[in-house]
């Protein structure tokens, strides 16, 4: 115990020291902080040479590698956890805080979801020079960012209400009204965005209007880009640069990857709570020769599976689904109660080998995916 | 939705549905429509008062903040109370047991008055009991061990007029050290086996079923069958 508490201390010193002089921009949220990220490190490029985490590892160890690898970098972005955003702010003093989204994540490993709203709040409370872009259409982050100073509102969309229906603030319900929301128990409402999009377009403040295609698919990489965007401008970078920087991103540790695996292409998607899966399923191409959903419970995943009940998998029409994992089983039976037609192959890639032949999508949960990966690496092309 | 149709309360899901509870009334529409029975969902939200005419009810767990909202929501609108002293089966998970009861006091330390359909009060407990839950059922007519998962703080005492659903045999249930999971009070079945309760425990979703459209034939699922062995074997 004394051993971790003197390992913590000088890790937050470390972090201090290597974060000293940069200009930092630190993204949290449950989902999309990777692809955030990437795309900021990207758009911030143009300004010169940025330290990233780019393979995920967001708690004290992998920020503290990231800034050491790259000692002269004056710029630096990084994805850090929900939980450890307030003592990582205290320690390298960000430059720009992006909050993407709250929503539940492995609730047997994780506080619940109001506690953390309120604890980012009180840490962001302790940085009132920071710029803050936050994602406006998200009820958690917003509570989180209201009472800051410099906040930049990004409509970045939000898919997943269901765990925001009571105010964060108040205890009393959020009402929706269309894109709009407001809270019945205190003066507490969506704030007027100064950055959003649509299919095409990209808008920002001053009638900023740039076109934007992205090279990553899903209405919910366009406001990972939006949020990316505005943030690499309150850095100093031109917005039409980051736009190009931001679209073209078109893989993220591995994830969006097409792999070959012998008659098969696959195209792998990672999603790690019932947001992200929400997401996922919603990328899918429906006319692709089979869909593969990989399951597992291991401890970084979460242990309970209750969400599979929280995502709609009712919408596959005919294209044959696998449910594969090592929690494939609790997959089968919520797809069986879903009406969907499938099949049971616990192996990913035997699975992924039993779709007809050609184009195959492929979702997994965190430790599925890493053995997934790690599994076709071994196999290697064939 | 056809007049003869079954109908499922899934009573305030946008509140009291953290855990994948809706679930429960998926499944048990999809056990009735599997043997020719139809079977309709009627989803209860905030907006809404609680009718009192529906088949069956279920409701899930909730945050400290939802649970609130709900426990209010179903005191204005005394609909499931109605429902219950007509015999209606209600299935409640996790904080909806806490819901029903007389009171539970929040993680804050403050006394909420509960709908009181349940003989039990609930108070917050020393640490959260998080894990798979299995038990021995004490409901007659059930007899495979029921299993789900539990994460919940509060702990449930039950009174003279509550009886427990089931003897734990793995993890905590009601309260740990208690040995007791759930109750059962008239026609209201409650646990703390979230998952969601009834695609593990198919015997307590016919169960629930037979309470209003009399006894079904064997409704036989392999992955179901498959799911339960390896949940039950699980370490």
């Amino acid at each position: 115990m004394i051993g971790g508490l003197v390992a913590m201390t000088l890790d937050r010193s470390l972090l201090r020291q290597l974060g000293e002089g940069r200009r930092t921009v630190l993204v949290t949220g449950t989902n999309g902080k990777s692809t955030t990220t990437r795309m900021t490190s990207a758009a911030l490029a143009s300004l010169g040479a940025v330290a990233t985490n780019s393979t995920g590892a967001n708690m004290d160890a992998g920020l503290i590698a990231a800034l050491a690898s790259a000692r002269d970098a004056e710029l630096a972005a990084l994805e850090v956890d929900e939980m450890h955003l307030p003592h990582v702010a205290d320690a390298v003093s960000p430059h720009v805080m992006v909050l993407l989204n709250l929503s539940r994540d492995q609730l047997d490993r994780v506080g619940e979801i109001n506690a953390i709203e309120r604890a980012l709040r009180q840490g962001l409370a302790r940085h009132p020079g920071a710029m803050v872009v936050a994602n406006c259409d998200d009820v958690l982050m917003t509570s989180a960012a209201y009472d800051c100073p410099n906040v930049v509102w990004v409509a970045a969309g939000g898919g997943w209400a269901n765990d925001s229906v009571s105010c964060p603030r108040s205890g009393e319900v959020i009402v929706r009204d269309r894109s709009h929301w407001y809270s019945t128990g205190t003066d507490f409402k969506r704030p007027t965005p100064q950055w959003w999009f649509d299919d095409e377009t990209l808008y920002g403040p001053d009638g900023l209007a740039l076109p934007m295609k992205l090279s990553l698919p899903g209405a919910v990489n366009r406001g990972n880009a939006a949020q990316a965007v505005a943030a690499a401008v309150a850095c100093g970078v031109d917005p039409a640069a980051a736009v190009t920087a931001v679209a073209g991103v078109d893989e993220v540790a591995g994830r969006y990857r097409t792999v070959t695996v012998g008659a098969h292409t696959a195209r792998m998607l990672l999603a790690k709570n019932p947001a992200g899966w929400q997401e996922a399923l919603s990328m899918i191409d429906k006319h692709s020769a089979g869909v593969v959903i990989s399951v597992n419970g291991q401890v970084p995943d979460g242990e309970d599976l209750s969400w599979l009940w929280d995502v709609r998998f009712e919408h596959f029409d005919r294209t044959p689904v696998v449910a594969a994992g090592e929690r494939g089983t609790d997959l089968a039976v919520r797809l069986t109660y879903a009406g969907v037609d499938h099949t049971l192959v616990h192996d990913t890639v035997a699975a992924i080998e039993s779709c007809p032949p050609g184009h195959v999508e492929v979702i997994a949960n965190y430790t599925a995916f890493f053995q997934l990966t790690r599994a076709l690496h071994r196999q290697g092309p064939r | 939705m056809s007049d003869s149709a079954v109908r499922i309360g899934l009573v305030l899901p946008d509140v009291m549905g953290t855990y994948g509870d809706g679930g429960n009334a998926l499944v048990l529409r999809q056990r009735l429509r599997l043997r020719g029975i139809p079977a309709d969902i009627v989803e209860i939200t905030l907006p809404d008062p609680v009718p009192a005419e529906l088949d069956l009810y279920t409701l899930g767990g909730a945050e400290d903040y939802a649970q609130r909202l709900a426990t209010r929501h179903l005191i204005r609108y005394p609909g499931l109370q109605q429902a219950v002293s007509r015999g209606a089966p209600v299935l409640a998970i996790c904080a909806a047991i806490q819901v029903l009861g007389h009171w539970y006091e929040t993680s804050a330390g403050e006394r909420v008055d509960g709908v009181g359909l349940l003989d039990l009060v609930t108070a917050p407990q020393p640490v959260r009991t998080i894990g798979e839950l299995v038990s021995r059922p004490l409901l007659p007519g059930l007899s495979d061990p029921l299993t789900g998962f539990e994460n919940h703080r509060g702990g449930t005492v039950l009174g003279s007029s509550a009886n427990p659903l089931g003897a734990v045999t793995r993890g905590a249930g009601n309260r740990a050290g208690d040995g007791f999971d759930g109750g059962i009070q008239g026609s209201v079945v409650a646990t703390y086996m979230h998952g969601p309760c009834l695609a593990r425990n198919p015997q307590l979703a016919d169960w629930l079923l037979a309470r209003v459209v009399g006894e079904l034939p064997p409704l036989d699922l392999d992955e179901v069958a498959l799911l339960r062995r390896e949940r039950l074997s699980a370490r």
